[in-house]
């Protein structure tokens, strides 16, 4: 993730935190999966 | 969830929902509309032809520059004032954005029907007296419900 990126977005650079949810999704994604299947495991 | 790289993107709804989340005062509105996804993002993605019949505020707009998804916009608004905006455009997907206001679209397929949300950003405002605030919003959302009608009704002409 670009630091400058971060700064525009958290300025109102809209395209930049479009560009920041881009970045960012596939990580939050991975990090839901894997509470998702260590929910999946505990609660079987 | 087993395989997160084939899971799809953020949904668009879902992003303009975080954007909105963004930009405190934004004006969100949606409509399910009677006609296709194609039909619907035929309308939105014709910046230079659509726009002005649906928007009040812009007269003409010109593509000065693509790179991909990513556009330069000339806008001018019926008074001949003119602004560069920068926009983001893709199936589902389109955010526009000058110095002084944010615009976006997202669309997401219903079946035979559509879902479109609409969102405008003010950047720059005039201090207002508290009272009339509430008036305002009032009239950006009517405003929305207008244009989303609008596409609406250019969606089926586009459709035919």
């Amino acid at each position: 993730v670009d630091p400058e990126n971060v700064a525009a977005a958290q300025q109102g650079d809209a395209l930049a935190l479009d560009q920041l949810l881009d970045e960012l999704a596939p990580y939050v994604r991975r990090l839901c999966a894997r509470i998702a299947a260590f929910r999946e495991v505990r609660e079987s | 969830v087993n395989d997160p790289v084939a899971l799809p993107d953020i949904d668009p709804i879902d992003r303009l929902a975080i954007l909105a989340a963004a930009l405190p005062g934004a004006a969100v509105g949606q409509r399910r509309i009677a006609a296709p996804f194609e039909a619907v993002w035929r309308v939105i993605a014709d910046l230079e032809h659509a726009t002005p019949r649906y928007e009040s505020g812009v007269a003409h707009v010109r593509v000065i520059e693509q790179r991909g998804e990513h556009l330069r916009l000339l806008v001018q608004d019926p008074d001949g004032r003119e602004e560069t905006m920068d926009a983001r455009l893709r199936p589902g997907w389109c955010l526009m954005q000058s110095a002084t206001v944010v615009i976006a679209f997202a669309a997401r397929r219903l079946g035979r029907e559509t879902l479109l949300a609409h969102l405008e950003h003010q950047r720059v405002q005039a201090p207002l007296p508290r009272r009339s605030q509430p008036h305002d919003r009032r009239a950006a959302l009517a405003k929305i419900d207008q244009e989303l009608h609008t596409i609406e009704k250019l969606a089926a002409h586009y459709g035919r």
